[in-house]
Parts: C-alpha cells; sequence; structure tokens
C-alpha cells in the first residue's frame, strides 16, 4: 500500500496533464450560414488526503476518510450556434488507493479492541462482526469511481423569448417559492430537469413576463467533501446516472448450540437514497420601470417513499408542497430608494402514512400551512444609505430534498441540505443557524453606510430577531409560548479605507451576536443561549511594482452553552504575497480552541498550518495561458467547520493533505 | 492494481470525452465550409437579465455599439468590492469612446437587499443587472468564481475571460480596454 501511496499522486499529477493539453478550442466561421462556437471550461482537481485527525471510533465514517486520494475532472461543453445553444458537463471522480475491505476489517478489528463500544466486550465476535460490518455499509456508498453527465441542455434564445430543455436554475420571487442556484462553496449546485419557458413582452411603457418550467430536481450526485455518493430512484430523465449495488454482509444466524455464535449470508437490496422530486411552476410579472408586480407558484410533488425517509421532518413527511407568493416591487423611487415586499404562503398536503408501533394504528401526518412576509427597501442620497429588511415567518419551512439520512447501508445524509427554496434571512452570510430558527421568526435589520471621502467611508448594521423554533426546531406548529422563545441581538460596525490610488486598503469590522432565552435552559440553567463577538479584517499594503501582501482573517470568540460548557475560540488567518496577476504565495493559520478540537485527544486548542501558491495566466492569448488559465497548490490542514454560504450551512470535515487544481478555458 | 486501472480508465475517458466534444462539429459539419480559426474570437452569448433600475438589459442590444466588459461579481465577494473602484473609474474614462460595463450581480436571496446600497456606495454608474438564478453565469463562467469578468470586442466577439483579481490588476485591464477600442 506503501509504494501505491507514493506513486498515486504522481500518476495523477501526470493525468492532469495529459487531460488538460487534450482540450482544444475551435470556432468554425460559417455552419450552415452561422457561426459556430465552441466553449470549454475544464476543471481538474487532485487531492491526497492525509490523516485529518478526526478519528472517531462511535462513527466509522472518520476512521476511513484518511490515506486516499481523489481526482475529480468537470468538463463544461457548450455550443452556440443561431439562436440554439446546447452544453453538457460531465463529472469524473476517481479515487485513488482507498481502505479496501480487508484495510477496513482489520481498521475495525484494531479499533474494536482499542475502543470496544459500550456493552461490547473485545472477545465479543457477534460485536465485532456488527462492528466491522459497519464499516463495510459506510464504503458501500462512499468514494465509488463515478463518471456521469451530471448536466446537460439544450437552449433555444430570441428577443422575447428564452427556452430551455434540460437542466436548468430557477428562482421564483426572493426565493420563498422556489430557488435552486450554484452555490459552489457548500458543495450544493441543484438543477431542474425538464423544461423552461421565459416570455417577455415590452409593452410601450409597460412590461409583461411569464415563465413555466417543470421537471425534476437534479442535485449533484457525489458530495465531494466526503467521497459520499447518491442515488436516484432510475427516473428515465436521469439515464446514465450512477447505480447501486446490493450490499452483502455476514449476519448473525439462529440454531447455533447455547455459547456459540452462528453467521449466514444476508444480503441488503439496493434501494434508492433519493426519490426524484418533481416541480411545476412560474410566474408572472406586469409592470413598468417604476412598479412590477409578480405572482409566483410552484408544486412540488414527491413520490411515493416505500423507505420511510426522514418521517420527522415536515418538508418530507409530506408528498405534496404547494407554495405561491405576491411580490410588489418599486425598483427606483426617484433615484433614492427603493422598496420590495413578498408575501408567500406554504401548504404542506397529502401527508405520509405511519404505523404506531405500539397499538398498529395507521395514522396520516396532518396538513400544515404557514406564510411568510419579507420586506427590504433602501435609502440613499449624496455619500449615505440606509436599508432595513424585516422577516415574518411563521410554519414556513425549508423544502429539502427527499433524501434517505438514515439507513446505515444506503442512506446519505452528507446531501441533508440540499434544498428547493431558500427564504431570505435577513441576517449577514456567515451566520451559522442554531436549531431552524427561519421556520417560525419575526424580526430585522437595519445597515447604514457613510462615505466621507472616495476613500474613506464607516458602516454598521444592527438587528433584532425573536425565533420560537431557535431552541426546539421541532416546534413545526410554532408555538409562541415562553419556552420555544429565542431573542436575539446582531450589530456590527466597520471601516474601509484605501490608499495608494486603491493599491492598498484596510476593511475591518466587529460585531456581536447575542441570543437570549426569557427563562433559564432547564438543561443549563442559564438564560444565555448563544454568545459571539467577533473581528473580520481584510489588509492589502502595496510593496512594489506588481507586488503586495495580503492578511485576511477574522477571530470568534464564542458561547453556546446547550453545546459546550466553556466558551471557545477559532479563528483563520491568510496571509499572501502576491505578485499581480500572475502568481500567490498564501500562507496559512487557523485554530480551535475548545476542548477536544482533535477526536479523542483532550486538547484544549488545535492549530492548523497550510501553505499554498496559485498561478493565473491572467491571459487567453496563447493556447498555454488558456490550459493553464489557474494553477492552485495547497498543502496543509484546515480545520472542521460549518461553512454558510447563500443561506445554506453544512458541515466541512477537517482536511489535512495536498490539493492540485488545474482550470483550462477555452 | 485496481485503483491504478481505475486512474487510467478515467483518463482515457476523459480525455476522449475532451477530444470528442471539441472534434465533433468538425465532422458532424460534413461537406460544409469549415474552417476552423484561431481560437480567439468566440461570439458572445445572448442573454436578457433585469436590472437595479427597474429595466430589463439584453447583451446583444449592446453588441456591436463598442467594447463591453460583463463583470460577475456579488456584495459578499472582497475582491469584488476592492476591485470596484476601479473599473468605475475605467468607465469612465473610455464611456465616450465607446466602453461600457455591465455588472451582473450573483446576490441570492440572503444578500440582494443590499445591491442597491452597494452599488451606490460605490458609484457604479453603469447597468448593475440582477442574475439571481445563476442562469447566465453558469453559461459564461461554469466554475462561478468571483470576481469574473468577459470583455467583449466591437465585433461581438469575446476577447478575453478573467477571474480572480489582485491589486494593480485594473492597469493590465486598462491595456486590454484600450487595444480592444483601437481594434
Amino acid at each position: 500500500m506503501g509504494s501505491a501511496r507514493f506513486f498515486a499522486p504522481v500518476a495523477a499529477a501526470a493525468a492532469v496533464a495529459l487531460v488538460s493539453s487534450s482540450a482544444l478550442a475551435l470556432d468554425f466561421d460559417d455552419v450552415g450560414g452561422e457561426a459556430l462556437t465552441l466553449d470549454v471550461t475544464n476543471t481538474l482537481a487532485f487531492k491526497w488526503r492525509f490523516d485529518n485527525r478526526n478519528d472517531n471510533p462511535a462513527d466509522q465514517g472518520t476512521l476511513l476518510d484518511d490515506q486516499y486520494g481523489e481526482v475529480i475532472d468537470r468538463l463544461n461543453v457548450q455550443a452556440y450556434w443561431w439562436r440554439m445553444s446546447a452544453g453538457v458537463r460531465f463529472d469524473a471522480l476517481t479515487y485513488v488507493d482507498v481502505t479496501t475491505a480487508a484495510e477496513a476489517k482489520e481498521l475495525a478489528r484494531t479499533s474494536y479492541a482499542a475502543n470496544p463500544p459500550s456493552g461490547w466486550t473485545p472477545e465479543n465476535n457477534a460485536g465485532l462482526n456488527q462492528y466491522t460490518t459497519r464499516f463495510y455499509r459506510d464504503l458501500h456508498t462512499r468514494y465509488l469511481n463515478t463518471y456521469y453527465p451530471s448536466k446537460i441542455f439544450v437552449g433555444y434564445t430570441q428577443p422575447g423569448i428564452d427556452a430551455t430543455v434540460g437542466d436548468f436554475y430557477a428562482q421564483l420571487g426572493r426565493g420563498l417559492v422556489l430557488s435552486v442556484r450554484k452555490i459552489d462553496e457548500v458543495a450544493i449546485d441543484t438543477t431542474i430537469r425538464g423544461g423552461k419557458l421565459v416570455l417577455d413582452e415590452d409593452l410601450g411603457g409597460a412590461r409583461f413576463g411569464l415563465t413555466l418550467l417543470g421537471g425534476q430536481f437534479n442535485p449533484l450526485r457525489v458530495d465531494e467533501p466526503s467521497g459520499r455518493r447518491l442515488h436516484g430512484d432510475g427516473s428515465p430523465l436521469f439515464l446514465g446516472f450512477p447505480e447501486i449495488d446490493d450490499f452483502s454482509y455476514w449476519s448473525e444466524a439462529p440454531g447455533c448450540a447455547a455459547g456459540q455464535v452462528c453467521f449466514a449470508r444476508a444480503v441488503d437490496t439496493s434501494r434508492a437514497s433519493y426519490l426524484e422530486d418533481t416541480v411545476f411552476g412560474g410566474r408572472i410579472e406586469l409592470g413598468s420601470r417604476q412598479v412590477q408586480v409578480a405572482g409566483n407558484a410552484a408544486v412540488l410533488v414527491r413520490k411515493d417513499d416505500p423507505y420511510g425517509f426522514s418521517p420527522n421532518d415536515v418538508s418530507r413527511s409530506h408528498d405534496l408542497v404547494r407554495s405561491f407568493s405576491q411580490s410588489l416591487n418599486l425598483p427606483n423611487i426617484e433615484d433614492h430608494g427603493d422598496f420590495y415586499l413578498e408575501v408567500a404562503g406554504q401548504d404542506h398536503g397529502d401527508g405520509r402514512v405511519t404505523t404506531d408501533t405500539t397499538s398498529g394504528e395507521q395514522n396520516r401526518v396532518p396538513d400544515l400551512s404557514g406564510y411568510g412576509v419579507y420586506a427590504s427597501g433602501s435609502v440613499r442620497g449624496g455619500p449615505a444609505s440606509v436599508s432595513l429588511e424585516g422577516k415574518h415567518y411563521r410554519r414556513f419551512f425549508p423544502l429539502f430534498a427527499n433524501v434517505d439520512l438514515n439507513n446505515p447501508t444506503f442512506g446519505a445524509s452528507e446531501f441533508a441540505a440540499v434544498a428547493y427554496n431558500s427564504v431570505p434571512t435577513a441576517e449577514p452570510i456567515y451566520v451559522e443557524q442554531i436549531g431552524s430558527p427561519n421556520q417560525c421568526i419575526t424580526g430585522g435589520r437595519s445597515r447604514a453606510d457613510f462615505r466621507f471621502n472616495p476613500n474613506t467611508s464607516v458602516y454598521g448594521w444592527l438587528g433584532f430577531y425573536r425565533s420560537y423554533s431557535e431552541v426546539d426546531p421541532g416546534n413545526t406548529k410554532c408555538d409562541t409560548e415562553a419556552r420555544y422563545r429565542s431573542d436575539t441581538w446582531d450589530t456590527a460596525a466597520g471601516l474601509e479605507a484605501k490608499a495608494e490610488g486603491g493599491r492598498s486598503q484596510v476593511r475591518a469590522w466587529v460585531g456581536a451576536r447575542l441570543t437570549d432565552l426569557p427563562d433559564p435552559h432547564e438543561g443549563t440553567g442559564t438564560s444565555t443561549f448563544y454568545r459571539e463577538g467577533y473581528v473580520r479584517y481584510d489588509f492589502v499594503k502595496h510593496l512594489v511594482g506588481d507586488f503586495s501582501l495580503q492578511m485576511q482573517g477574522f477571530h470568534r470568540h464564542r458561547y453556546e452553552p446547550v453545546a459546550f460548557v466553556e466558551p471557545w475560540n477559532e479563528g483563520e488567518n491568510y496571509a499572501a504575497v502576491q505578485w499581480s496577476p500572475h502568481l500567490t504565495a498564501i500562507f496559512g493559520y487557523e485554530y480551535l480552541g475548545r476542548v477536544g478540537c482533535e477526536a479523542g485527544t483532550a486538547k484544549e486548542l488545535c492549530h492548523y498550518l497550510s501553505g499554498g501558491l496559485q498561478w493565473r495566466s491572467g491571459s487567453s492569448e496563447t493556447a498555454v495561458d488558456r490550459v493553464l488559465d489557474t494553477v492552485s497548490v495547497f498543502v496543509g490542514q484546515q480545520r472542521g467547520a460549518i461553512r454558510c454560504v447563500s443561506g445554506v450551512c453544512r458541515q466541512f470535515p477537517p482536511f489535512e493533505g495536498a490539493r492540485v487544481e488545474l482550470v483550462s478555458r477555452f | 492494481m485496481s485503483t491504478l486501472r481505475s486512474l487510467f480508465r478515467s483518463t482515457v475517458l476523459v480525455s476522449l470525452l475532451a477530444l470528442t466534444a471539441c472534434g465533433a462539429p468538425a465532422a458532424d459539419a460534413g461537406g460544409a465550409s469549415t474552417e476552423p480559426k484561431a481560437p480567439s474570437g468566440p461570439k458572445a452569448p445572448d442573454f436578457t437579465l433585469p436590472a437595479l433600475d427597474g429595466s430589463t438589459v439584453r447583451l446583444s442590444d449592446h453588441l456591436g455599439k463598442g467594447v463591453i466588459l460583463i463583470d460577475f461579481w456579488s456584495t459578499t465577494c472582497d475582491p469584488c468590492l476592492a476591485e470596484m473602484p476601479h473599473l468605475v473609474e475605467l468607465y469612465k474614462q473610455y464611456k465616450d469612446k465607446g466602453f461600457t460595463i455591465l455588472a451582473v450581480s450573483l446576490d441570492g436571496p440572503e444578500s440582494r437587499s443590499l445591491v442597491s446600497s452597494v452599488a451606490h456606495d460605490k458609484g457604479m454608474v453603469f447597468p448593475v443587472l440582477l442574475d439571481e438564478e445563476t442562469s447566465v453565469v453558469a453559461r459564461y463562467n461554469p466554475k462561478r468564481e468571483l470576481p469574473f469578468s468577459v470583455l467583449i470586442g466591437k465585433d461581438g466577439s469575446i476577447l478575453q475571460k478573467r477571474s480572480g483579481y489582485q491589486h494593480g490588476e485594473e492597469e493590465k485591464l486598462k491595456g486590454e480596454i484600450e487595444k480592444a477600442l483601437a481594434q
């Protein structure tokens, strides 16, 4: 295994060069009287993981995510001819030197002997067999070489008409009704595979718009951070997508003599971890440049779920979800302001039937309706601007993808965050949600910016939010009793200054987030639910010629007594020397000061060091510039953390290893 | 051994796909007149987006009238905000010579409300378009890096795609704009 691990990165690096140099660009002047253009973008990444220091014997997945490599290639080819366009994205994920079944067995035996789970003993063969089987189950849907056409589309465009068949992104309103967007930062790239028609007609001083769409949702099938693969239900729309095999294992068998344990071969029949959800929706708009009104509606239809995915989740336990909204937009009020208001409804129906384990009685999950009101506006003039946002949501839920989060063999909990709507949060984008605060919340935020001169400005914001679902997300009916309530104040103030013709700058802000309960919490005895104080900064100093020094990062002091007894500190700091526009050398230092920050140890402070280089050609004049558009090399460690982008948060496991990424663009 | 086989298979597969994808049009074209030319001038795909001021902007309405810079940005992207004052300066300097900027915001539901304030604060006097769906950026910039800019020449062909921003890079961009205006 050692030599393979040595040569695998070399082989993969060679593959990087081979694959990238094989791409070409062609442009034809006359194909049937029209120009034909091909646009090719290829992103190729090679990662090699060392020990990321997250081993937890109770979670076999953390023992299997070390010492392996992965080659990830995303090839986008798009063609444009006349009014037509077509494109395909082909994803290829190859895993190198992942844990084999024999290695997993040895790993399980060693871990079991060193850390026997509660109630089991090292001499218990049945216990060891069960423990080992958990490793096999985890590997059954993980680190699987996968090659598939993840996105494909054909489009037609002419003034007033845009039509797409295949994969497309979509949003209705401000995301309350429907929102599937590309959010690479949190490894989410969901599209709808079906058809979309957009009509837009200028009626003199007025404008009419109509959008119709329908299809099945198409999330990515491999979660890169974890290597977990998602398997659909065989919808014909997704021909060529990965499938899963049966899972075979040794199970305890009856009929043995007393004191002995017998085993027999058992099989878990293959099954989907994602039941493709269907959506139909549309938008109708009418208005002028000053006043625009729109109506949005979408119907989410779920497949019958024979497996009982996540029965306790409101969104997943209803097979029919109707969402609708009406919006009013005043985009430009006398050049000094704007205003937006959207009122939305959400109706969960056709609830799943569940069987009471005690009485055997069958019950249907009751219908549930909710609503949301979101408003935003701004006033601006001279050197100042003020923006306001407000939200009032009651029983308004994220529309999660129908993913199996629980099954130990076929489940894919890493896809839990995939959702089809995205409610405006009215909060800073980096706020990590606790519980599910937005399903029942009222609050708002005001932000003010003031510019003293072209080089100096200050800004600050203040927000207040009252949620009844942050402390207990199970409060799905939005009961407003005090025991469900949490009140949050969120504030920050910052400065931005430039010098040397804008080549040097500093941007820094400090902030705090305070969440309190009306009464002391039963478990902690304190009414403090969450505390955070932070500073974030971005400093650039021009050195000489094309050279600059940049320092960027944050420090957070946090306290969440329900989850951790003591407050803790964490932060990320990066320093970079830049030779514009080509080369950047980066040094990173991250830290986490929390007891047990490294799994299996009593460490109170963990350090994560990293270094990297990035080359950008900064040009597309030559073939070499295009092949080597961007080359990034990263070596080192990154802490595991929740990262939030676009209102979506997900947990990223810690990383320790090397990563090479090449972007080629034609 | 099996892992090396898998690696080899994936390499061949991806290479073949790249070659096939790029070579297919020539084969499909049959006897048509399909002379490959220098890979420097693919046509910019058309799109229509709502603008911050309430209008609707179509790229084809601007094509052929001068040099266009499409700049994909977001209020949550620090380098985008650092670059923006330089773009404003370039726009003011060259707008009378036929240069325009279409600043395409990718802000979604979580930050869309800040776009108008930021546009005001940064003095963005050129059209600010809203690609909340990320549909247009997916066509031009499948990797969705930010900032990302596309320079389009007077004839409607893409002259340059550029991802990222480092301080001082505006000088190089200035040269490219001047070159494009002179063509």
